[in-house]
């Protein structure tokens, strides 16, 4: 070949390759960073964390995933702000150990201009874009309405507690007590509050799909309900005779519920607050052989749970969704990069399981997400 | 040779030309098709797009139906035209949810979180069973906790899949109409690659053309130049038979040509010199002398070129044919200083060379019986007759 024919080739070589890397170059968008930060390295994270990456897949961002071993690192947890901020995390998806500890590291964030985000807890810095997590309070109130439902509204109750002082405990045993008992409340639901960004007012708040684009769905409008504070007409039959507080321990979870059943003989009902407590108290009621006579209603699903269930032992439990905190916490930190709006709280909703629904396939999604069961 | 070269060449030229017409027709044909393969590809893209976002939004207004359904039930202003609606909207969901499915090409994303949308509106679904029954009853404050903790959660969770759903839809339709542009592009650069190569491969066959051309021409004008030099070649050697190389006048060839045409055709009058005793000049000078000599003498013979015509026809013998205006007096007073002429004395080499002359001349009438021969021999004859008598004479042949 001619050194002339040689040139003429290269030069249309070069050409395609030219414009080829201007096609390339074209499908080459910059993926927002984000950092999403849980508790710990507990299972529990696992569906949260397959909901993140979901969420980051779908919408191809740079989807993070990280937690301090236990929930006992508050330190590590703050640090890893740090070293995400560092890395040039563009939002904050966390789901705090304190309420009031990581405050000013994520003031710092939010400074930076980087959004935060709060998951399963919220923290009381401001600044937060906003809290996607269970309503305490309301699954407390869920819980109580079931366990009403199923001693029709007569009858002793027994609590076991994790903590006397953690905030999911207390709002947890204060959304059932009120319930209960009929006490004064706030309104406990989702705050709906008008989004920090001054979403306009016109904004139609109860159809996700029609609101502007990155606004986030608000929660429907309760149903003529102009009153700050609403008063629970309660049941009148029911009464709650003790709290026992566990530690969110199984062991002592257990004990409790053998002590309270034994200091009451007439207990119908028995609520627990968390995870450890609810396997404490099937425990218990399965070994006491109680299983007819006394109502169990717990928190949080756990491996075993359906078998406690179709037994009769466990007649309900409250599951959240960490699947759609993970997913939602990445979907709205995007649409905050973006610069738009989203609600500055989201109710991720508490479930009932029960013997009826235990084998439709919602529940089955929600407890086993990721499929982790059938492999 | 060179004939075959070229025609070979042409027939390659031809060649290219034609496969090159044949690769424009397919790169014209060819780009048609990418053409229209992306158009519909794009087309059935978009279409299956707004087919899902059409379908999940529509699946939103339902939802958005039942909602303030649920909202009238908890409020406690229902009726069973209300119950009515949320049957309706519920079972209008489930033909858009088979709308959707069936419209198939959906991405595994895609699937997931539609599949996650239908989960959240079974359990939305199944509340809504639950509760609407007790919910009008229940009571405004538990009713509105109902709706607001357990209802509304669900709600908005099905939306936000929903919303989940469509957007993936759209990026993915955004993504394979990407891919489809791109698959387009990288046609065209293929389509642009290959004209360019035809381009380059006419421009070196038209390059070749031209050059085959220039070496046709060139050739042309060496055969014009070997034309010419072979025509003067042949001149030269016709020249060199009918001319005396050495005296350069026309020789006895050329001579009898001229004889053949006036023999028995017209009268004329010849004469024919020799030198006398010419052959002790080269014996006394040697040979190139008398060579000198000879052209000597036919250089002074050219003052009669107007009268005659000259010929050497032997190395010492000159005949003049003369021409035909002149009367036998005139003829004969020529031919008598013709003679003078060539006996003149003459230098050369610082030699003083004189020779007689001897002549014979005649009046040549058509006979019909004459040839070039006898009259040659005739004035051979007369010449050597007054030679014999003595020379420096001029004999008439009667």
């Amino acid at each position: 070949m001619r050194p002339h024919r040689r040139a003429l080739l290269a030069g249309a070589m070069a050409l395609t390759m030219l414009a080829a890397a201007g096609c390339a170059a074209q499908t080459q968008t910059p993926q927002s960073k984000i950092y999403v930060i849980c508790k710990s390295m507990d299972p529990y994270w696992d569906t949260t964390k397959a909901g993140a990456n979901e969420a980051g897949e779908e919408m191809a961002l740079d989807v993070t995933y990280i937690a301090p071993q236990s929930e006992d690192e508050l330190d590590r947890q703050i640090q890893m702000i740090d070293e995400a901020l560092a890395d040039g995390a563009q939002a904050l998806v966390i789901a705090p150990l304190d309420t009031d500890a990581l405050n000013d590291t994520l003031a710092r964030a939010v400074d930076a201009g980087v959004p935060v985000l709060t998951i399963d807890s919220d923290v009381s810095f401001e600044g937060r874009s906003t809290c996607i997590s269970t309503q305490n309070l309301s699954a407390g109130a869920i819980a109580a309405r079931a366990a009403a439902n199923f001693v029709d509204g007569s009858g002793e109750v027994g609590i076991i507690c994790h903590k006397a002082n953690a905030q999911t405990a207390i709002e947890r045993k204060g959304g059932f007590v009120d319930e209960i008992e009929g006490s004064s409340q706030k309104a406990d639901t989702p705050k709906n509050d008008p989004p920090k960004n001054d979403v306009p007012d016109d904004v139609p708040s109860d159809v996700p799909g029609d609101t502007p684009d990155g606004e986030a769905p608000a929660v429907p409008e309760a149903p003529a309900a102009p009153a700050e504070e609403t008063q629970s007409s309660g049941y009148p039959g029911m009464k709650i005779v003790e709290t026992k507080y566990c530690e969110g321990n199984i062991e002592l979870s257990k004990a409790g519920t053998i002590q309270l059943l034994s200091e009451h003989p007439d207990l119908k009902v028995i609520y627990a607050t968390n995870q450890p407590g609810t396997v404490g108290a099937c425990q218990a009621i399965d070994e006491l052989g109680r299983a007819d006579d006394i109502t169990l209603v717990g928190f949080d699903y756990f491996d075993g749970a359906d078998a406690y269930i179709q037994s009769g032992v466990l007649d309900a439990v409250i599951a959240q969704n960490p699947y759609n905190m993970g997913y939602l916490g990445v979907r709205y930190a995007k649409r905050l990069i973006d610069g738009e709006t989203v609600a500055a709280s989201v109710d991720t909703g508490a479930t009932l399981i029960t013997a009826d629904n235990l084998q439709d396939a919602d529940i089955r999604w929600l407890v086993d997400p990721t499929g982790k069961a059938g492999k | 040779m060179a004939s075959k070269q070229m025609s070979g060449e042409s027939s390659r030229i031809k060649r290219i030309f034609t496969i090159a017409g044949i690769v424009f027709l397919l790169i014209m044909a060819f780009n048609m098709v990418v053409e229209n393969l992306v158009y519909v590809r794009s087309r059935r893209v978009y279409d299956a797009n707004m087919q899902s976002v059409e379908i999940m939004s529509q699946m939103n207004d339902r939802l958005s139906s039942i909602n303030e359904s649920t909202g009238m039930m908890a409020a406690g202003m229902s009726d069973q035209t209300t119950l009515d609606s949320i049957d309706q909207d519920l079972a209008a969901i489930d033909t858009l949810k088979d709308a959707f499915l069936e419209a198939g090409g959906h991405s595994d994303m895609e699937l997931r979180r539609f599949n996650q949308a239908s989960y959240a509106i079974q359990g939305y679904r199944r509340k809504i069973n639950e509760v609407r029954d007790t919910l009008p009853t229940a009571g405004y404050e538990r009713a509105r906790s109902i709706y607001m903790q357990e209802l509304a959660p669900l709600k908005v969770c099905a939306a936000e899949m929903l919303d989940a759903t469509a957007e993936i839809n759209t990026r993915t339709a955004k993504e394979n109409v990407h891919s489809s542009t791109l698959m387009h592009g990288v046609a065209q650069l293929v389509l642009m690659l290959i004209t360019v190569l035809t381009l380059a491969a006419l421009a070196i066959a038209a390059r070749h053309q031209l050059r085959a051309v220039e070496e046709i021409e060139a050739k042309k004008a060496e055969l014009r130049e070997a034309e010419h030099k072979i025509g003067r070649s042949m001149q030269k050697v016709e020249d060199a038979a009918y001319t005396n190389i050495l005296t350069g006048l026309p020789n006895r060839y050329a001579l009898e040509m001229m004889l053949e045409d006036l023999m028995n055709n017209v009268q004329f009058h010849a004469a024919v010199f020799d030198i006398d005793n010419f052959r002790s000049i080269n014996d006394t000078y040697g040979l190139e002398f008398g060579d000198r000599y000879l052209i000597d003498v036919a250089e002074r013979l050219g003052e009669f070129a107007e009268v005659a015509d000259i010929y050497n026809i032997s190395g010492n013998e000159f005949f003049l044919l003369f021409h035909d205006d002149l009367t036998d007096m005139e003829v004969q007073q020529t031919a008598e200083q013709v003679r003078q002429t060539m006996g003149a004395p003459t230098m050369i080499d610082g030699i003083v060379i004189q020779q007689t002359v001897s002549g014979a001349l005649s009046h040549v009438l058509p006979s019909g019986t004459m040839d070039t021969n006898t009259l040659l021999m005739k004035l051979d004859s007369a010449l050597h007759a007054a030679k014999r008598d003595g020379g420096d004479r001029l004999s008439i042949v009667r």
